[in-house]
């Protein structure tokens, strides 16, 4: 092992303590680590193409399974860090350009980008508790960044939660330790049997792990906090932050719990994602606030996540495993689609309440219609969003349609293809005054006199905070159209 | 002696519930102190003399302190009183406490575990303590990340606000002056003691740390309550200066650099040349004992109005 995959996590944290002690040079400090960081994933993801030598077991300290700790590098981990590394990029580039960025932001993001890599390479229980304790005390700190009201309320909800979530993670792991005395989750796999011990461990940490991805019925603090945080910190939270204990769901869930699955753990992940799509719809269409919007939708939007973890715990699909072509990894697709799209509008949504000093919807329409960009951006973003063909979602989403008839829930047909409907619909709440264009302007809100206010341009913001959220959400676009050979996802 | 563990047992659950429940602040705190002290003497009674001096240290002492200074700047004595959903949901507790207790019954006799292959390996760990074995060479990547996140715990705490100043009482009189002028460099030198020990005997960097930080903010109070006399919050500012500051970071660093010299030396990242394992062991905990010694203290302190 070349210093390839610790300077991933070792980086960033170094960076981090230091940007967090001196915070006048944050942001430099940040530059020079960012560019360090793409350097690095671009000569990963070279090696990954070729040769592959950093996939695959790594322990740590020079000692063997299971007394190390130990790191597993495979497709899906290859391609999370990817993906945690270019958003976080693009978002700490919006950051850079934001006249509302606290000087805070830069140290603690760091931190959380190290955590997060740390948490995607670690194979081993005890080492991914003390990952996302980490990632869990940036994530409510980002929050507590906001000076908006009610931020510091939103934090504190999610600093508990999250530590419940993190705790009983933990209570899982010590009677998983109690039971096997081991703590790697390969050597897991190989001796985890059925007993009431192990239920109830796995159990306990599902049910910490979803309150931390904000699955229904454990998502109450979510709209509050992605609704309140700062807008970078929003877009972080929402594309990056609650992939972590969703990806940790899905590693546990086909790795060392495998033998545990069954189809009523199934059924019930399954019922949790549609009541998520439903009730996150449903919510989105009836807020009054932009930024909530936009939360809500992440809720509904964790609901496909569920449904797709639900097929792949049970025990009936069929996710054989070719050379080239790893079922399961389509998955990854529907995440990738998620946080790019919800990084961009999150993103959007920042300029927006730049522009207008305003967080209700309804005020918005004053920038709407004469920002072309922006409309363009939100208008992809809603269809990215939406799922629908062309757009990286799709490949995600098809193979969950796919997968239900294959396994005969129909039922699911229900959820997957109402939600993307459902999705046009709270989004057209913000568009659909663009589809009547000549009546723009006369939406717009009225002076006291009467006189229709003036359009607000988006042309009063620096570039960089226009491409970045018209970048991101176009990716999500681009990436549909290439094949994407070698990680199983050829079209 | 059973008798002892019940009383124990059915003590820390009635401090517990007394910590929850009553609506007085201040009780409430001094009760989460009882029970992190009271918590420490089960773990002695477990057999965890490492755990318990920890839990004494950071749980009851530096916890119990923070949670005091924060105390002293919310305007308000009384909690308001618990919801009806707050009763409801005690249930979960309780639910969770039936299942771990049916899972005690059924847990494998003797524990499996890793002890034997840590006992095994210890003559090549460069320590005798197998505690210290596991926290700084076979598992040093986990104790490694546990400093970072102290440094983010800090970095968390400055985002949540310009400054936390402390407003505690003005202390008066002699005593405390003569007492802390005779606890600091005691305090000082039994956190030498106890890191110098962590080697064979249970100790190590982080009660070290937690004693030196008890000594900063002893002296750092009765800095306050000497206004007009000394220098005003010089500890504070010692704390907060940049070179000491880059302190802060030296347990990570020290760890990082030691963990990437080990892989490119050929033993593996956060590997360790089994010759020099004692020496690099004892440097690292070294430097963290600093570092966690002065972020726990700075958390107390707060940075001052330089940065407002």
């Amino acid at each position: 092992m070349t210093v390839l995959l610790p300077g991933l996590v070792l980086l960033p944290l170094i960076a981090g303590g230091f940007a967090a002690l001196f915070r006048q040079q944050g942001r430099w400090i940040t530059l020079a680590t960012g560019l360090g960081m793409l350097v690095m994933l671009v000569l990963l993801s070279i090696d990954a193409w070729g040769v592959g030598q950093y996939q695959g077991l790594w322990t740590l300290g020079g000692w063997e399974r299971p007394l190390a700790i130990a790191w597993y590098l495979d497709d899906l981990a290859h391609l999370m860090l990817l993906l945690v590394g270019l958003v976080s990029l693009a978002i700490m580039a919006y950051a850079w350009f934001d006249t509302e960025t606290s000087d805070h932001f830069w140290g603690l993001w760091l931190g959380g980008w190290g955590a997060m890599n740390a948490l995607l390479l670690s194979s081993d229980l005890f080492n991914i508790y003390v990952t996302i304790e980490l990632l869990g005390l940036v994530a409510v700190a980002l929050v507590a960044l906001s000076t908006k009201a009610g931020a510091a309320a939103a934090a504190m909800r999610y600093l508990i939660i999250s530590l419940t979530g993190s705790m009983f993670f933990l209570l899982g792991v010590a009677l998983i330790y109690g039971q096997y005395g081991r703590l790697d989750l390969i050597g897991l796999a190989e001796v985890v049997e059925h007993n009431w011990v192990t239920h109830l461990a796995w159990s306990i940490m599902l049910l910490g792990l979803l309150a931390k991805t904000a699955a229904w019925p454990l998502h109450g603090w979510l709209p509050l906090a992605h609704g309140r945080a700062p807008t970078a910190a929003s877009a972080l939270l929402s594309a990056l932050v609650i992939k972590a204990s969703f990806y940790l769901m899905w590693r546990f869930g086909v790795g060392p719990f495998a033998a545990l699955s069954n189809e009523l753990i199934a059924m019930l992940l399954a019922l949790l994602g549609t009541m998520a799509i439903f009730w996150g719809s449903w919510r989105a269409w009836k807020t009054p606030l932009l930024k909530e919007l936009i939360a809500w939708s992440t809720v509904a939007q964790i609901g496909y996540l569920l449904i797709g973890l639900a097929i792949l715990f049970n025990p009936q699909s069929i996710l054989t495993v070719s050379e080239q072509f790893n079922p399961s990894l389509l998955l990854f697709w529907l995440i990738a689609a998620h946080a790019l799209t919800k990084a961009g509008l999150f993103l959007v949504a920042g300029n927006l309440i730049l522009l207008t000093h305003s967080y209700q919807l309804k005020d918005q329409l004053a920038v709407l219609c004469n920002s072309p960009l922006t409309l363009w951006t939100l208008g992809l973003g809603s269809v990215a969003l939406a799922g629908l063909p062309l757009t990286l979602g799709f490949i995600g989403k098809w193979w969950l349609i796919e997968s239900s008839v294959a396994l005969g829930q129909f039922w699911l047909l229900a959820p997957l293809i109402l939600g993307g409907v459902f999705t046009l619909a709270y989004m057209g709440r913000l568009l659909q005054p663009a589809f009547e264009q000549r009546l723009l302007c006369q939406y717009a809100p009225k002076q006291s006199d009467g006189r229709p206010a003036e359009c607000i341009s988006e042309r009063q913001l620096a570039w960089p905070l226009l491409a970045v959220p018209f970048i991101l959400v176009l990716s999500v676009w681009v990436l549909a159209l290439f094949p994407l050979y070698p990680w199983g996802a050829t079209l | 002696m059973i008798i002892v563990d019940l009383l124990l047992a059915l003590t820390i659950v009635l401090v517990a519930a007394r910590c929850l429940y009553t609506s007085n602040l201040a009780e409430s705190v001094v009760m989460f102190i009882v029970f992190g002290l009271l918590l420490s003497l089960v773990w002695v009674r477990l057999y965890a003399p490492d755990t318990a001096l920890a839990e004494v240290a950071i749980g009851a002492g530096l916890a119990g302190a923070l949670l005091l200074a924060t105390l002293s700047q919310l305007h308000l004595t009384h909690a308001a009183k618990a919801t009806a959903m707050a009763r409801i949901s005690l249930i979960i507790p309780v639910l969770l406490g039936g299942a771990l207790g049916v899972s005690l019954l059924s847990l494998v006799q003797p524990a499996p575990g890793l002890s034997d292959l840590v006992m095994n390996n210890i003559t090549q760990s460069g320590v005798e303590h197998p505690v210290t074995a596991v926290l700084l060479n076979y598992r040093a990547w986990d104790t490694a990340l546990e400093l970072a996140i102290l440094m983010w715990a800090w970095a968390a705490q400055r985002a949540l606000g310009p400054n936390l100043a402390w407003h505690g009482v003005r202390l008066q009189g002699l005593v405390l002056v003569y007492f802390s002028r005779l606890m600091v460099p005691l305090l000082a030198l039994v956190a030498g003691y106890v890191l110098w020990q962590g080697a064979y005997a249970p100790g190590g960097a982080f009660q070290a740390g937690a004693l030196l930080a008890t000594a900063f903010i002893l002296a750092f109070i009765v800095q306050q309550a000497q206004l007009g006399q000394a220098n005003p919050a010089v500890i504070r500012r010692f704390i907060h200066h940049w070179a000491v500051k880059l302190l802060w970071l030296g347990g990570l660093l020290a760890f990082f650099v030691v963990g990437l010299a080990g892989l490119l030396l050929g033993y593996g990242f956060m590997g360790y040349a089994p010759a020099y394992a004692g020496a690099l062991i004892l440097a690292i905990e070294i430097a963290a004992t600093f570092s966690i010694a002065l972020i726990l203290a700075a958390l107390f302190t707060g940075e001052g109005r330089r940065y407002e």
